[in-house]
C-alpha cells in the first residue's frame, strides 16, 4: 500500500482578498478524495461558491453519495449570482486510492494532466450528462512514477494582459510538467514550479485565481530531525545509534551536535562555504545524512520560510526565496517537500555560552522553537512526534 | 596553513560571515591564496569568546574589526 502524497496551492488574483478557487481534501482509511473548484467571477461570491462546490462534493463523496446525488445537490444549494443569473462553479473531482487506483469526474475545468518520465498519458474519457451538466468521468491507475495534475484556468490563461497575448496555454502547460517530470519531481516542488512560472508571466499581478494541484503515490518519507546533544553526554552514543536506526532520513541541525554525529561516524566534517550568506550559516556535508546546518539561526530561519509558504497572501513572493541555495531554504524544502513523517529529536543540554545575557537565543527560544516548528508541520498534514533526550 | 573560523549559532550572529570575507580579500591581496585556505567550522568549542578562530593549533577570539589585525600580526607573521 502506498501513502497518497497531494499537495495544492493557489494564487490569488491582484487586488483580491479571497480566492475565488478552492480545493477541498478528504482522508479516508483507503483513500483520498480531492475537489478543486473554480467560482463564478472573484472575490467573495467566487470564493463562496468554490468552498460551497468543493465542500459539498468532498462531504457527501465521502458518506458514499453517487455523483447524480452531489451534482443536483450542489446545483441547488448554489446562490445565484444576481448580475449573471447564474449559480456556477466548476469542479473536478479527484479520488485516489492506496493502490494505485484512480476515479475522476470534471466539470468545465482544464482537463487533468497525467504524467510520467516526460510523456503525458491520455485518459480515457466518458462523457455523461447529468443535470444538463457535461462531466467527463474517468478511471484509471497510477504508478509510483506517475503525477495527476489539476489546475484551475488562471494557469493556462497566465500572463494574458502582461507578458503573453494568449495566455500560457494548455499545450504550454503540459510541456512544461512533462520537462519537469523528467526528475522525478515531487509533488509539492512542482506545485512550487508552476505557481512560480505563472506568477513570472503575470509579472506578480494575477489576473485570475490560479490554482495547481498535484498527486502522486508513494512511500511514506520520513525525517529523523536531530537537533541539540543530549543532556547526558554519556548517552550521546547510543541516541546517535538509535537515531540512525531509525526508518527514514537524517537531517542534524546544530554544531555541536554535528561534531556529536561526525565523532559517532568517525569522519570529518566537511563545510560547503559556498552556501553561507550573511544571515544564513553554511551547510556542511556528512556521509549517511541528508541535510547538516547550524541550530538555532537556520531553524528560525526555516520557519519564518514555512510559515510564509503557508500564508496566501505571502507565498508567491516566499517560492523564489525557497529555491536559494542556502541552509534554511534547503531545511524549508526538505520539511515541504520530502515529508510525511517528522521525527524531532530533541537534546537537552545547555549552552553556557548562549545563556548569556548578549545573546538573544537561550535554552527556553530553543524549546519554543522546536514546538513552533512541530505545531507548523502538524499543521501541514503531517505526522509529527518530539522526543526530548 | 589553515584558519578555521567557528560559524556556530554564537559565532555566526557576531559575525563569522564578515571574517571570512575579510581573510580571503586579505589573502587574496597579500598574494598568499598558496600558503593559507580560510576554512568554516561548526562550534570550536569557544562560544563565550565569539567568533572564535582556530589558527596553528591555538583558538583566538576575532571581532570583524579586529580580523586584519589579527591576520597581519598572528597569520602573516607565521606564514611569511
Amino acid at each position: 500500500m502506498f501513502f497518497i502524497d497531494t499537495a495544492y496551492n493557489s494564487i490569488i488574483k491582484h487586488n483580491e482578498e479571497l480566492c475565488g478557487d478552492h480545493v477541498e481534501q478528504v482522508n479516508l482509511p483507503d483513500s483520498k478524495i480531492l475537489v478543486l473548484s473554480d467560482g463564478l467571477g472573484s472575490g467573495v461570491k467566487a470564493n463562496i461558491l468554490a468552498t460551497l462546490t468543493s465542500k459539498i462534493a468532498a462531504t457527501m463523496l465521502k458518506e458514499g453519495a453517487s455523483l447524480e446525488d452531489t451534482i443536483d445537490t450542489i446545483v441547488h444549494t448554489l446562490p445565484v449570482c444576481s448580475e449573471r443569473k447564474l449559480a456556477y462553479s466548476t469542479f473536478t473531482i479527484i479520488k485516489v486510492y492506496n493502490d494505485g487506483n484512480v476515479y475522476a469526474a470534471e466539470f468545465d475545468n482544464p482537463s487533468i494532466f497525467l504524467i510520467k518520465n516526460g510523456e503525458s498519458k491520455e485518459i480515457h474519457k466518458v462523457k455523461r450528462v447529468i443535470n444538463d451538466k457535461i462531466i467527463y468521468e474517468s478511471n484509471f491507475t497510477i504508478d509510483e512514477e506517475s503525477m495527476i495534475v489539476a489546475v484551475s484556468d488562471g494557469v493556462v490563461h497566465a500572463g494574458v494582459g502582461k507578458s503573453l497575448n494568449l495566455g500560457w496555454q494548455r499545450e504550454n502547460v503540459e510541456n512544461y510538467l512533462k520537462e519537469i517530470s523528467k526528475n522525478n519531481v515531487s509533488t509539492k516542488a512542482t506545485i512550487r514550479y508552476v505557481l512560480n512560472q505563472c506568477n513570472t508571466y503575470y509579472e506578480g499581478e494575477a489576473g485570475d485565481d490560479t490554482t495547481v494541484l498535484a498527486v502522486k503515490i508513494r512511500k511514506q518519507n520520513t525525517i529523523n530531525l536531530f537537533t541539540g546533544p543530549p543532556k547526558n553526554p554519556e548517552e550521546d552514543f547510543s541516541v546517535v545509534n538509535e537515531i540512525l536506526a531509525a526508518e527514514g532520513k537524517v537531517v542534524v541541525c546544530g554544531g555541536t551536535t554535528a561534531n556529536i554525529m561526525a565523532r559517532m561516524l568517525g569522519c570529518e566534517i566537511e563545510i560547503d562555504v559556498s552556501t553561507m550568506t550573511s544571515t544564513v550559516p553554511p551547510v556542511a556535508i556528512l556521509p549517511r545524512i541528508e541535510l547538516v546546518t547550524e541550530g538555532v539561526i537556520t531553524i528560525n530561519k526555516a520557519i519564518e520560510l514555512i510559515t510564509s509558504y503557508n500564508n496566501t497572501m505571502e507565498m508567491p513572493r516566499i517560492l523564489p526565496k525557497l529555491q536559494e541555495r542556502n541552509a534554511a531554504a534547503m531545511l524549508a524544502r526538505l520539511l515541504i517537500e520530502d515529508c510525511d513523517k517528522l521525527n524531532l529529536w530533541v537534546g537537552q543540554a545547555i549552552n553556557p555560552a548562549h545563556q548569556a545575557e548578549s545573546f538573544p537565543m537561550g535554552f527556553n527560544f530553543k524549546i519554543n522553537q522546536i514546538k513552533k516548528l512541530a505545531d507548523l508541520i502538524e499543521k501541514m498534514g503531517k505526522e509529527v512526534n518530539i522526543k526530548y533526550t | 596553513m589553515v584558519i578555521n573560523v567557528c560559524i556556530g549559532s554564537a559565532c555566526h550572529l557576531k559575525g563569522s560571515y564578515d571574517i571570512i570575507k575579510i581573510f580571503e580579500k586579505l589573502i587574496s591581496e597579500n598574494d598568499m591564496t598558496e600558503k593559507v585556505d580560510v576554512k568554516a567550522s561548526f562550534c570550536l568549542g569557544n562560544c563565550v569568546g565569539a567568533v572564535s578562530v582556530r589558527f596553528d593549533e591555538k583558538i583566538y577570539s576575532v571581532q570583524p574589526e579586529t580580523a586584519e589585525e589579527f591576520f597581519n600580526s598572528i597569520v602573516r607573521k607565521k606564514v611569511c
